[in-house]
């Protein structure tokens, strides 16, 4: 009788303790930012260290929009992600379907390069970035953070975009140019809400990088009411002091909205849109 | 309406050549199909007519207008296509009506030819549904109600009953010549289903590796083919072949292991392009019939025998030859049998050997 090969020992139990490592790890810090943000300085000090705050406060909220104009970074940050966001959708979408559609030569070489642009390491381009933004006198102001966001992001989006709009049936975007659009209405009329799946996903990435960097923030904007977020966060800090519950709840401010965007529009990223346009 | 001229058309990708030069004149409410193997070309240059591929050469004009630089949705056509590519987010109201949308049609009268079209192709119960909760008849029905609806000038259709099962296709294609008798708007018609071809067209064209055959009605490419090719592309079963030497006098035909058969003073006149030389002789299977004692008659060894119904084919060997034969239902025959069978060379069809092209008229 043949002996049954040896098979790795609960296997699916070793896929759950892994999905339950990545999630810890992401979760973990952010439950603890949060029961920080909630306890008193003296409180977060003392030790034996507490995990649940023995005496719950909201102090530490109040002080987060009464110590600096948060509401001004907030707008920053949001005003800033969310139009770097669109530039950055619409430049990748053009340039997806470009290397798609239109038989460019080497469309792989093409794809490769926008994937070692992707490579550079953000403080190389610190300084010819702050050059730059200073001849063009954008230097505190959205712009100066708005295009060099959307540039950084566009890498990303145009592979996860090229990806695809690969699955979508050339004759889906004849059929439409037949009934009268453009090129670019077949685009925007078939393509794109095809694939919203792909569109809102590379959205998500490009919203998610603009509204955590910091360091072109901090170099491209000195003064205040042009920070964003997580540059205005910093300013909670005193020279000598770390006010952890009052930096905790101001983190906690910075991690709703974009939570709460992503929970919106999770819900618009359903596969399985194409089935039925085309046979089988 | 309007008539579609396609004048030394040619096409090359890259450095191939696809299409080299072709010429046909589809007339104002005509049904022209385009039919041939795969590979011949017939689907590039059916995408050229729409504007979908360029054209490397040569002119095409629609209802008189050059075209070859206008976009698709300029040249007022429509196009239904293999795989339906219906918009799989919209409805089929939606489906339908998207290219009145996209011509600025106001709503009402929108809605009114979307009824109408739905009406004519009995879809109306299914315009609330989305393309996935339809059947494959379904769906192709309201890619011609996409098509019908702006009531173009040039219906274009890309192989569209290919994805469909024998009855569907064969109820699609009465559906289809329907329409044309309807509308008589023109109808440029691309398959690989020589069916099809001769039960819809007003006239056939027959494309092989780029290169226009015979463009004709549906009886002359069958009964009058210019070369071997067509004559073995259009007919279902096939026309039989056999390479022969004829005598000078037209007697007899020679078709090898020493089987020579009679020829009858009737078929001499048409087989006389073939007087003393080598021929690739063409006969139908309906002229391959059961018989002894006609002028023509020899034995044939039974090789296959299947069995349709109506009719029975009859696969036999004549010397080297092996040809079909439409026998009587009831043929009674089995392979290894020997039947005497009656060549009616007066309706055969004789080809040169080197080139294909067609000795008889």
């Amino acid at each position: 009788m043949a002996m049954a090969l040896p098979r790795f020992p609960n296997k699916r139990k070793m896929i759950w303790l892994a999905a339950l490592i990545v999630a810890a790890n992401g979760f973990l810090p952010v439950l603890w930012i949060l029961l920080t943000s909630v306890k008193t300085e003296t409180e977060l000090m003392r030790l034996p260290i507490t995990i649940l705050p023995a005496a719950p406060t909201l102090q530490n909220y109040v002080r987060v929009f009464t110590d600096q104009p948060i509401h001004l970074f907030l707008w920053n940050s949001f005003a800033v992600a969310v139009l770097s966001t669109a530039l950055c959708i619409t430049v990748s979408a053009l340039a997806a379907y470009a290397l798609v559609r239109l038989r460019l030569p080497a469309p792989g070489l093409i794809l490769s390069v926008l994937l070692a642009i992707a490579m550079f390491p953000l403080i190389s381009l610190v300084v010819p970035l702050f050059q730059t933004m200073r001849s063009l006198e954008l230097l505190n102001t959205w712009p100066a953070l708005i295009l060099p966001y959307a540039v950084l992001s566009m890498p990303v989006c145009t592979m996860v975009l090229v990806s695809f709009f690969q699955d979508i049936p050339n004759d889906l975007e004849n059929a439409a140019m037949i009934d009268g659009c453009t090129r670019v209405g077949a685009l925007w009329h078939v393509v794109i809400p095809l694939t919203a799946p792909g569109v809102f996903t590379a959205a998500i990435l490009a919203f998610v990088n603009c509204w955590d960097e910091f360091l072109l923030a901090l170099t491209l904007s000195s003064r205040v009411v042009k920070r964003t977020l997580p540059v205005g966060i910093t300013l909670y800090q005193g020279e000598f002091a770390f006010p952890w519950p009052i930096i905790s709840a101001a983190l906690i401010v910075a991690i709703v909205p974009v939570s709460i965007l992503i929970a919106v529009f999770q819900d618009r990223v359903v596969g399985g849109l194409t089935s039925g346009g085309m046979k089988g | 309406m309007a008539a579609v001229e396609i004048r030394s058309v040619r096409k090359s990708f890259g450095r191939v050549d696809v299409i080299h030069g072709i010429d046909i004149t589809v007339d104002d409410g005509e049904f022209a199909v385009l039919v041939g193997p795969s590979g011949c070309g017939k689907s590039t240059l059916l995408r050229m007519i729409a504007g979908l591929e360029s054209v490397s050469d040569g002119e095409i004009a629609i209802g008189g207008k050059v075209v070859n630089d206008l976009p698709p949705r300029e040249r007022d056509i429509a196009m239904v296509f293999q795989d339906y590519a219906l918009y799989p987010h919209k409805t089929v109201a939606e489906n339908i009506a998207f290219g009145l949308r996209m011509r600025g049609t106001p709503k009402p009268e929108m809605e009114k030819l979307v009824r109408e079209a739905s009406d004519i192709l009995q879809i109306g119960h299914l315009l609330e549904r989305k393309p996935g909760q339809l059947s494959g008849g379904q769906r192709q029905r309201v890619a011609m109600g996409r098509a019908i609806v702006r009531r173009p000038k040039v219906f274009l259709f890309d192989e569209p009953l290919s994805n469909l099962d024998a009855q569907l296709r064969a109820e699609m294609r009465i559906e289809i010549k329907k329409l044309h008798q309807r509308f008589g708007t023109t109808i440029v018609y691309v398959t690989h289903d020589q069916i099809e071809a001769m039960t819809l067209a007003d006239r056939i064209a027959i494309l092989k590796g780029g290169y226009l055959q015979q463009f004709a009605s549906p009886n002359t490419c069958y009964a009058r083919p210019v070369n071997r090719f067509v004559a073995g592309f259009i007919g279902s079963p096939p026309m039989n072949f056999a390479e022969t030497d004829v005598d000078a006098g037209i007697s007899r035909l020679s078709l090898g292991q020493g089987l020579s058969v009679p020829v009858s003073p009737e078929a001499r006149q048409r087989l006389q392009p073939a007087a003393g030389r080598r021929v690739v002789l063409g006969l139908r299977p309906e002229h391959v019939k059961p018989g002894a004692g006609g002028p023509s008659s020899v034995p044939a060894g039974v090789e296959l025998v299947e069995p349709l119904g109506s009719e029975t084919l009859v696969l036999l060997r004549l010397g080297d030859a092996l040809f079909t034969g439409r026998f009587p239902a009831e043929a009674g025959l089995k392979p290894g049998d020997t039947t005497p069978v009656d060549c009616a060379f007066a309706n055969a069809h004789l080809f040169d050997p080197q080139s294909g092209q067609a000795l008889t008229a």
